[in-house]
């Protein structure tokens, strides 16, 4: 007797048609969160679709971007703001139509199941997970962007060929909307660069059975890396006209050691020494790299570099790539993806998600004597790729 | 609730709630000093900043009045330089002028969180940009001599890499970094070019790439820039290069 459970007998999955083609429709419920002010996406996006019918199409869903303005995790209390997004768009979705209704809206989520067996191997999607948590808005934020672009990075390379075709295209799109943002803010471009770079590689190997499967779907591919190409060639630094008042080079030491000192990698105060010759005076600072060490290391890997030679006891730069090399460089995230462990959901942090404990007030009570803080569990990028068995 | 008046340099006056003021030691000593009561008509004078600038940092200082102090544990939190809210991104979404006042202002006043945030900006504008994408950055004239200028580039990178490290030359035995160095500085100042825009693991790439770009100085400088960004160094590769460049520029003369 074969087990027939509840699933099969269900009506399945709700499509939706959208301008990418089909989806569920429990993907689309996480509408795209844009945090803050970002009105050079609207711009983009107002642009091309006035200019250029056909440039929309990129825009994943785009008749489900608003925009919300709020500050804390807490979504529904905040002032929100449509900030007529919806009239750029052509086909602004109705059903939010009134100001109400957006209390409605599901921040990006996405459950998972976190012991992947061999059974189970196939109910974590990537290309579901990224949509549903709107890594293409995320890109946008400052907070989340290197996040995004280590997981990025993390899948291009090695593991691009064990991608499904569906979670490649999604993969490129977040790419594309990198490149954007990079051109857009003119800072990062060097994290481009590596995932371009990454990417040719990818493409020059191409043969049939890894990343090529179907040929359609990878002539696809094929234009979306061209247009990120074009993009990142597009780029170019602005210069500050000479009439902006103060010049970076008129602020005294202090405020310029103050930005150096804000500085974590060594090749970025290397490079900044190159520049300009006060910088390189700076930088030669004792201070900068002994606040570096103690950023990247703890006292005790300090202290033991220290005492295995102490004639460098003074020299903080040397003391630096010594322990640079014996422990590796601390890698930081200021929002990382979070795991919610009562309801089994992935989320990111700023924009919180429904959980069943705020529903159920039974589930409340029992939640009471447990340490609030150890519900949620920062996900880093590598973490993030085992749920996916990647 | 106390307020405070001050006064920018262009004389206009503002009224703010004391609160709000004292997020700037500098006022917050000022007032405490001089003991100024509630009641006093007195108006502290700000000299060194702007009615516009002072309008903005009072902006940012009534959003962020509710703050809690920085705790201890938070360490590490100054270099995090993309950890800036999303309010305060708005807030400097300036041009490079207003911010750079911002940071005046914010040192002077002595509001550590404003300066925090303003120069972590101008980090993020530094981060991952070469010498020559910073000085177009922030329009800063290149002060060193081309003499200097190779000594730096250079020096860095192979003393961090190739110090204590003997290079195998193929043939000619093996290189020290001082050498490699010498080979380097033999050639005249640098030209300005494109950035070089290659990676690759590869030593054979790598070979052909020499080739193709034979003889243009400036991109072996970036050539040895890029493969140390890739931080997959060999010294196979290294001495690879030597090689070639050697050829290369006894060819040419």
């Amino acid at each position: 007797m074969p087990f027939i459970s509840k699933d099969w007998r269900s009506p399945g999955e709700v499509w939706v048609k959208t301008e990418e083609g089909w989806e569920k429709k429990k993907i689309l419920e996480c509408c795209n969160f844009l945090l803050g002010q970002q009105d050079h996406l609207l711009t983009r996006y107002s642009v091309s679709d006035h200019s250029d019918e056909e440039k929309t199409d990129q825009i994943d869903n785009c008749c489900y971007i608003y925009v919300y303005y709020f500050r804390n995790e807490d979504v529904n209390s905040e002032e929100k703001e449509n900030k007529g997004a919806t009239n750029h768009f052509k086909h602004p979705r109705t059903k939010y139509s009134s100001e109400s209704q957006y209390d409605g809206v599901i921040q990006p989520h996405c459950h998972i199941t976190i012991k992947c067996t061999k059974e189970i191997a196939g109910f974590n999607g990537l290309s579901e997970a990224l949509k549903r948590l709107d890594f293409r808005s995320a890109v946008h934020d400052v907070r989340r962007f290197h996040y995004i672009c280590k997981l990025l990075d993390l899948l291009v390379s090695p593991r691009l060929n064990a991608l499904s075709g569906c979670a490649q295209r999604v993969l490129f799109n977040i790419i594309e909307e990198v490149a954007h943002q990079v051109s857009q803010s003119q800072q990062n471009k060097h994290m481009l660069d590596r995932l371009l770079g990454q990417l040719r590689e990818v493409v020059e190997l191409a043969c049939w059975g890894r990343p090529l499967g179907s040929t359609i779907l990878w002539e696809q591919h094929l234009t979306t890396i061209n247009r990120i190409h074009e993009i990142a060639d597009q780029i170019e630094i602005r210069q500050p006209g000479d009439n902006e008042e103060p010049q970076f080079d008129q602020l005294p030491e202090e405020c310029v050691r103050e930005v150096l000192l804000r500085l974590a990698d060594h090749r970025d105060l290397e490079r900044s020494a190159h520049a300009w010759g006060v910088m390189a005076r700076l930088v030669d600072e004792l201070r900068i790299w002994r606040e570096l060490c103690q950023f990247h290391f703890s006292p005790r890997q300090i202290q033991s570099v220290i005492d295995s030679s102490p004639s460098t006891s003074e020299d903080w730069q040397l003391i630096y790539h010594k322990l640079r090399k014996c422990y590796g460089l601390r890698e930081e995230y200021a929002e990382m993806i979070q795991l919610c462990r009562n309801c089994r959901c992935l989320f990111w942090h700023s924009i919180g998600h429904p959980c069943i404990a705020d529903t159920d007030p039974h589930f409340m009570e029992k939640l009471e004597d447990v340490d609030k803080n150890s519900l949620y569990v920062p996900i880093p990028p590598q973490a993030f790729l085992k749920f996916f068995s990647l | 609730m106390p307020m405070i008046k001050l006064q920018s340099s262009d004389g206009e006056v503002f009224q703010v709630d004391f609160e709000i003021a004292k997020a700037s030691v500098t006022i917050k000593t000022m007032v405490e000093d001089l003991g100024l009561e509630e009641e006093d008509e007195e108006i502290v004078p700000l000299p060194n900043v702007n009615a516009g600038i002072l309008k903005k940092v009072i902006q940012w200082a009534t959003y962020h009045k509710d703050d809690p102090p920085a705790t201890e544990d938070d360490e590490g939190r100054e270099k995090r330089t993309d950890d800036i809210s999303s309010w305060d991104a708005d807030f400097l979404k300036v041009d490079q002028g207003t911010l750079f006042e911002l940071i005046l202002a914010a040192n002077y006043l002595d509001i550590k969180g404003l300066l925090d945030v303003t120069c972590k900006t101008v980090a993020n504008m530094i981060k991952g940009k070469t010498p020559e994408e910073i000085r177009k950055t922030f329009n800063i004239k290149n002060d060193f001599s081309p003499a200097e200028e190779e000594q730096l580039c250079y020096n860095s990178i192979l003393d961090d890499k190739l110090k204590n490290t003997r290079l195998k030359t193929g043939a000619a035995g093996t290189l020290k970094a001082t050498e490699l160095n010498k080979i380097f500085r033999q050639r005249p100042s640098i030209e300005k070019t494109q950035p070089f825009r290659f990676q690759t693991k590869e030593t054979n790439d790598l070979d052909s790439c020499l080739k193709h770009n034979n003889g243009g100085g400036s991109d072996v400088a970036d050539y040895v820039l890029t493969v140390e960004n890739l931080g997959s160094i060999t010294f196979v590769m290294c001495s690879q290069l030597v090689n070639n460049y050697g050829n290369s520029g006894d060819q040419k003369q």
